[in-house]
């Protein structure tokens, strides 16, 4: 499946197409291709440094890239403005490889924050039931007066899977979600990201380097190697898989 | 909410703190300067300022009553003076007042005084042009003085060739011998000659003070500030004027006297001795000399006068225990 | 040598780049000040951090250069026989430039270093990007609300700060000698005039506006890693601290040419 047809359905939430990115003289990106469907998440496994976050962080907007198109919701991300742009983030979730929780803020104003930012006109009760519903989804309810410092690391981590949670996205997008969390907590967190894609029906794209992450969150797993998808399949493809590349990935 | 309502309430304290002393010293300021609250402009002209600026004090009597607002030129001659004074001066201020141009102490700044003169006169309207004086620098004082010092030099060169004119007039002489007048003649010059050499000393010194003082010796600190001492000067050096003056004006009636005389005795008809006799014109002579006494006495009082004054005394009374110190030394000697 | 030449002009041409940048960055703060909406609420806590927890500590430094100076200044002052130009002289001084220069130098270590490192460290840790996808524009919320509330709050510290200084001169004059509050602040307010003031207030918003743009430039261009938070924190006391007597510089000589002094 190396280098797929992109196939534009009814089912399909965003597509990256020729995406070339390059910083100075480094090459990150150089004609990526990818697609996602309705449900289904995928993991982008590569090296550290190899443009994976460079990747979504082109489809949010937050990075313009060099060449390429991407498309979300059948809408070119790299024409918009900045109204339109923001539109579109409502639906796209974004967790953070560092969480990104504001740290002068309590748990409650974190999470009522894109709440309040992306549409004016709701009332207090609407908001603060939100809240209250996002941090149950991630059973962290009791924390909503603390403050961020207050927090553990795998904590933090949910309550900002809660903030991205809040707006009811139909594409999530994790950063290296596991990284920085012991084995059970790292756990915990997975089996989270499934819950919610069982849920709420999202689709999620998620960064990783983490196996234990890449085994259990996706549904198909690409490879992203020279700025290019290497390969995109499933799990037990990849493990048997005779490509030196892959093989050097699955190794043990 | 509770939290982000008590610290607006604190940043608005802090905001309007910060509005309120910064209005407060803008407003105290504008107080100062006249720029707030009642006040009516007086006007005066100069033909010359002595680089008065806008913003320079008025004062009546020594206190601040307003500001000077601008300054414009009528012609090539003279400038006109707005003044910005205070409403509550306003039935203070007469007339007839004059304004002059003076300074804040010796080297300060400039101000314009406003002083009242006799006589009845309504308060000042808004727009009313007060009379203005010249002002006196230290430059005209010493030119006064100088000036005066030569015409006391001729006053009293004139006296001694009369004395003498009268000395060598056999017949004058033995006229005048035993009277009464020629001992008072006598005194009256010899006093007039000491009212002089005292005068040119004391004009002396004066110029010396002030050129120690343009050059910044001795102890300025009490000159600078001391606006009573310059306005001492001033009346010093007008007295001084004036006695200058009367002695002029009797030595010349003196001398037309003298000249009288000196003819009536050439001519050595008997009409010099019906003068003589005549008890009217001798009481005339008699009045005159008297006069020119008094005047000569005036003279003696101003010179001391200035030796009292605050701004001389010091010099004097170092002058005298210097004269003490000697007379003491001579004393001592054999 | 020759590598000592090209070194020299690397770094004036990083130096130049970093200015070009920097304006760069002033100018969108300009754009973006306009642009609605204005993120008011924002505004107001950063008016309160920046403001008014900056107060004692601005308080307090005043006060004490007040007296100090005033203090410093009495002998030579009592030899020249002209103590009771105390007042007029402390005052022109703190309103003309102590107070402001003061303030403005206090502000800059205390409130650029903490803008400098909360938003480089906002930078690092990725929150600046997670306030763009939450639809927030980041720059206005955290950059134009910040330098604002800075433009805004040094001037009231400032004032605040100067009558405090004022304060602290006739404690000053009173621990030798004996003047009343009425007599010494009669003096100050006549020595005086618009034109000391005006200028030097004028001159607290611009260094306000040095120190807010600055610390914000340097944290939101932060490097990644802890030790550029640390840097950004460092350099944008620095620069502001030079910016602060560069503007002052300045300030003196357009006041000047204007006639207003």
């Amino acid at each position: 499946m190396k280098n797929n047809e992109t196939q534009i359905s009814a089912s399909t939430l965003l597509t990256v197409n020729d995406l070339c990115k390059s910083f100075g003289d480094l090459v990150v990106l150089d004609h990526f291709n990818l697609t996602l469907q309705k449900n289904q998440n995928i993991v982008v496994l590569g090296k550290s440094g190899s443009g994976k976050s460079v990747l979504i962080k082109c489809i949010i907007g937050l990075l313009k890239p060099d060449s390429g198109h991407i498309t979300v919701f059948e809408k070119e991300i790299t024409s918009l403005n900045s109204d339109e742009l923001d539109k579109i983030r409502k639906s796209i979730g974004f967790l953070f490889q560092s969480n990104a929780l504001y740290d002068s803020m309590t748990v409650r104003e974190n999470l009522e924050f894109p709440l309040r930012r992306h549409s004016q006109k709701r009332n207090e009760s609407e908001v603060e039931k939100m809240v209250v519903q996002a941090l149950e989804d991630v059973g962290l309810k009791h924390t909503i007066d603390m403050m961020p410092e207050e927090l553990s690391g795998g904590m933090r981590k949910r309550i900002a899977l809660a903030r991205t949670l809040i707006l009811k996205p139909s594409i999530i997008l994790y950063d290296e979600p596991t990284t920085g969390l012991d084995p059970i907590t790292a756990r915990e967190i997975i089996e989270l990201m499934n819950t919610i894609k069982r849920k709420y029906g999202t689709s999620a794209l998620v960064i990783s380097h983490d196996m234990n992450c890449i085994r259990n969150a996706g549904d198909l797993i690409a490879l992203l190697w020279d700025g290019k998808c290497h390969v995109l399949d499933t799990y037990e493809h990849l493990l048997k898989s005779e490509d030196p590349v892959v093989r050097n990935f699955f190794a043990n | 909410m509770n939290v982000s309502q008590g610290k607006n309430i604190k940043l608005g304290t802090f905001v309007i703190t910060g509005l309120f002393f910064l209005i407060l010293m803008l407003y105290l300021i504008g107080k100062n300067k006249n720029l707030f609250g009642s006040s009516f402009q007086l006007k005066a002209t100069f033909e010359n300022v002595n680089g008065l600026e806008a913003g320079n004090n008025i004062r009546y009597a020594g206190i601040n009553v307003g500001t000077v607002d601008r300054l414009d030129f009528i012609n090539d001659t003279i400038i006109e003076v707005t003044m910005l004074m205070n409403k509550k001066v306003k039935h203070i201020i007469r007339k007839n007042a004059i304004a002059s141009i003076g300074t804040d102490g010796l080297v300060g700044n400039k101000i314009i005084n406003i002083v009242a003169t006799e006589g009845n006169a309504l308060a000042a309207e808004p727009g009313d042009f007060l009379k203005s004086r010249k002002s006196i620098d230290t430059d005209d004082m010493l030119r006064t003085l100088s000036k005066t010092n030569e015409n006391i030099k001729t006053i009293t060169d004139s006296l001694i060739y009369t004395v003498t004119e009268i000395n060598k007039s056999q017949v004058l002489k033995s006229i005048l011998n035993d009277t009464q007048v020629s001992r008072n003649l006598k005194q009256t010059i010899i006093n007039a000659k000491n009212a002089t050499s005292n005068f040119n000393t004391s004009a002396l010194l004066l110029k010396n003070m002030l050129h120690d003082v343009n050059e910044g010796k001795g102890n300025l600190g009490l000159l600078i500030r001391d606006t009573t001492a310059m306005h001492s000067i001033h009346t010093a050096v007008a007295n001084i004027d004036s006695a200058g003056r009367k002695i002029s004006h009797l030595s010349q009636t003196v001398n037309m006297l003298a000249e009288n005389i000196n003819n009536q005795a050439e001519n050595g008809n008997g009409t010099l001795g019906m003068i003589m006799r005549d008890s009217l014109f001798s009481n005339e002579i008699r009045c005159t000399v008297q006069n020119f006494k008094k005047a000569a006495k005036d003279f003696d009082e101003n010179m001391k006068a200035l030796q009292h004054n605050i701004f001389f005394r010091n010099y004097f009374k170092k002058k005298e225990q210097e004269k003490a110190t000697l007379k003491i030394n001579e004393a001592h000697e054999p | 040598m020759k590598t000592g030449q090209q070194n020299t002009i690397a770094k004036t041409t990083s130096l130049l780049y970093e200015t070009g940048i920097a304006t760069g960055f002033a100018f969108r703060f300009f754009r973006q000040w306009f642009r609605r909406p204005f993120e008011f609420k924002e505004f107001l806590t950063q008016c309160y951090n920046v403001g008014y927890t900056s107060l004692p500590l601005i308080g307090l430094t005043g006060f004490i250069m007040g007296l100090v100076l005033t203090m410093q200044l009495r002998p030579t002052m009592l030899e020249y026989g002209v103590a009771s130009q105390i007042p007029a002289i402390v005052g022109i001084a703190i309103i003309r430039e102590i107070g402001p220069v003061i303030s403005a130098l206090i502000f800059a270590g205390k409130i650029g270093s903490s803008i400098g490192a909360e938003l480089g460290s906002m930078k690092v840790t990725e929150q600046i990007d997670a306030m763009d996808v939450s639809g927030t524009n980041p720059f206005k919320f955290l950059v134009v609300s910040r330098v604002l509330a800075c433009t805004l709050m040094l001037p009231v510290l400032s004032v605040i700060s100067d009558a405090i200084s004022l304060f602290g001169a006739f404690l000053g004059i009173n621990i030798r000698g004996n003047t009343s509050f009425q007599l010494f602040w009669t003096e100050v307010v006549s020595s005086l005039s618009f034109n000391d003031i005006l200028p030097a207030f004028i001159k607290t918003f611009i260094f306000g506006f040095a120190v807010g743009i600055v610390g914000c430039y340097k944290g939101y261009t932060c490097n990644k890693g802890t030790a550029g938070v640390g840097r950004s924190a460092n350099s944008s006391v620095v620069v502001a601290s030079v910016l602060i007597f560069i503007i002052d510089l300045l300030v003196v000589q357009v006041t000047d040419i204007l006639g207003y002094n």
